[in-house]
């Protein structure tokens, strides 16, 4: 489609959808900012974009009601331990399902995905009772292992088409020159999924970074508070005011944003990638 | 290679879903014993306790009433956004690309509590409606606090949360189109509007399905967005399924008192209503590509 071909007027209508568009996506981030600058009073009342006076006030509030180096600190922890877990099962497993045919290989993919489509809320329950009965309540590796699980099928899934789109002769090569499935998964086959490892870290990192319930329900202690729960906690233990919330709200999506703005060119076509036909 | 994935897959999900599946079975507040009772949670919230059974229908309403509206919203707006994307200036595109990415990395607490700010009683969507005197779209609680429009509220949340990617998968898709079907179009007079409707919309049906499906499935499934914004209220007009079995385990239904097995009960009649909806629908699908070959 050659858009000079095309009628004025439908271009005009064209842009003009995508401005109202762009403005209604990005206006409760700018209404974010600003009210995190409105005084107390002037957060509950005036809903102005420009704030007058500009403050400091509500991140003050904030930064001495919640413990936020403790809070980054965990959410970092968390994330990271996550994200370490991740990237060393799924890409092994997408590699096997994808590359070595075995009996019910399809099977197994199907099972292991299928964690896609049932509800988190099934799980919930039994496994906070099993994190309690084994005594892991408020320790990372009961919130860690049904983590790992939760954010897996995804990974799995990306890996997996990743790995069954790189040729098959690299793995009959290595087998050659004597080097057994890991050894050719680590020195060829891994360095070459570089890009769906990209996406599958970043996907990964929104999930758990933002994640709230499955954490709220396995950690109590206010030590091991990731940033969600501690930006929850704000609203428990007093009564914000929009300011302070937003402010809160901006320290925790703030590290994703800024991440984001760089790698968003990695994060689009990983997200994208076998919708249609390549 | 394979063994960490299934072990731990084994253990963390198909482990407590057959945990889950027994627990559906018993009577167990998380302290005292647990008591078999057979099917009679699930004759509870179907039959025997008309409160409970209230509840679950009207949770379920609201559940297909998300997935309705949210999954109509998604599509009647990326679409021609996904369009539009695709004929302006490259870099234009990337400036709406950007924009698109915000609400899909930032999905979570912060931007739940924005939303419930900006339909709060003071807040920006009041406020307009007021000063456009459109008094029903201005109650003076807000919208979330209002039993008729806490639902539409938290569907228009989740229709902006879920266009972005929606958007992207088109925008894809349109990138995929051949270029020559237009200009052959052009040749034999098609302008733009005909364009769209014969060549672009039918070729775009295999994202809609990609889209249809994942959008239905986060509304069946959604509860911690709903939990964070309303926790299923006022008076449980935005209460879904999995918000029901979510208050019912840990929550406030039920006199305060965990009721784990009922909790179990809502949700896997859910699932497998799901899984039959499921298989159904293939099995519709099946017969008809049957037909159509013979």
């Amino acid at each position: 489609m050659k858009s000079q071909s095309r009628p004025g007027s439908l271009r005009i209508a064209e842009l003009g959808f995508l401005a109202v568009y762009v403005v209604a996506n990005v206006y409760p981030f700018l209404w974010m900012v600003s009210t995190s600058f409105k005084t107390r009073e002037q957060s509950y009342l005036d809903n102005g974009l420009i704030p007058s006076p500009i403050t400091g006030d509500a991140y003050a509030t904030v930064a001495s009601a919640i413990n936020l180096p403790q809070a980054v600190a965990n959410s970092v922890l968390y994330s990271g331990m996550t994200l370490a877990c991740v990237l060393l099962i799924y890409p092994m497993a997408g590699f096997v399902l994808a590359l070595i045919p075995f009996r019910g290989s399809n099977t197994v993919f199907a099972a292991l995905v299928s964690g896609l489509l049932v509800p988190v809320i099934v799980l919930l329950v039994p496994i906070v009772i099993l994190v309690q009965e084994a005594h892991l309540l408020n320790t990372w590796l009961g919130l860690l292992l049904p983590t790992v699980v939760a954010a897996g099928p995804v990974p799995l899934f990306l890996m997996r088409n990743y790995f069954a789109l790189l040729p098959r002769d690299l793995l009959d090569a290595a087998r050659i020159d004597g080097a057994n499935f890991f050894g050719a998964f680590r020195r060829i086959y891994l360095p070459l999924s570089v890009p769906a490892l990209t996406t599958v870290s970043i996907l990964t990192l929104v999930y758990v970074w933002n994640s709230y319930i499955l954490p709220s329900l396995i950690i109590s202690n206010p030590d091991m508070a990731t940033l969600p729960l501690a930006l929850f906690s704000l609203n428990t233990s007093g009564h914000p005011a929009p300011s302070e919330l937003m402010a809160g709200g901006l320290l925790v999506i703030l590290p994703l944003i800024v991440a984001f703005l760089f790698l968003q060119r990695y994060y689009v076509a990983g997200l994208t990638a076998g919708a249609t036909k390549q | 290679m394979l063994a960490p994935a299934i072990l731990i897959f084994l253990a963390v999900q198909v482990f407590p879903m057959a945990f889950s599946a027994g627990l559906s079975l018993f009577r167990w507040d998380g302290l005292s014993d647990p008591r078999f009772i057979g099917l009679d949670n699930y004759l509870g919230f179907l039959a025997d306790d008309s409160i409970l059974r209230g509840l679950f229908l009207q949770s379920l309403g609201n559940n297909i009433k998300l997935a309705i509206f949210v999954t109509l919203g998604v599509v009647v707006i990326s679409i021609p956004l996904a369009v539009a994307m695709n004929t302006v200036g490259k870099r234009t595109r990337g400036l709406v690309r950007t924009s698109l990415l915000l609400p899909m990395v930032t999905a979570g607490i912060a931007v739940f509590y924005a939303w419930t700010a900006l339909l709060g009683s003071d807040g920006p969507v009041v406020t307009l409606f007021k000063l456009l005197h459109i008094d029903l779209l201005a109650p003076n609680g807000g919208w979330l606090s209002d039993p008729v429009l806490a639902l539409p509220g938290l569907i228009a949340v989740m229709i902006w949360s879920g266009v972005p990617y929606a958007t992207l998968l088109y925008l894809s898709g349109l990138q995929s189109i051949d270029g020559t079907l237009y200009e052959a179009a052009a040749i034999d007079g098609a302008g733009p509007w005909r364009q769209l409707v014969s060549i672009t919309l039918p070729l775009l049906n295999p994202i809609t399905l990609i889209v249809v499906v994942l959008n239905l499935v986060y509304a069946m499934q959604s509860y911690e967005m709903i939990y964070l914004i309303t926790n299923g209220g006022p008076s449980y007009s935005t209460n879904t399924v999995g918000l029901l079995s979510y208050n019912l385990a840990f929550g406030t239904i039920g006199g305060g008192s965990a009721q784990f097995g009922t909790a179990a009960a809502v949700t896997w009649t859910v699932t497998v209503g799901m899984a039959l909806g499921y298989v159904s629908a293939r099995l519709v699908a099946h017969a008809r590509r049957e037909r159509s070959l013979r």
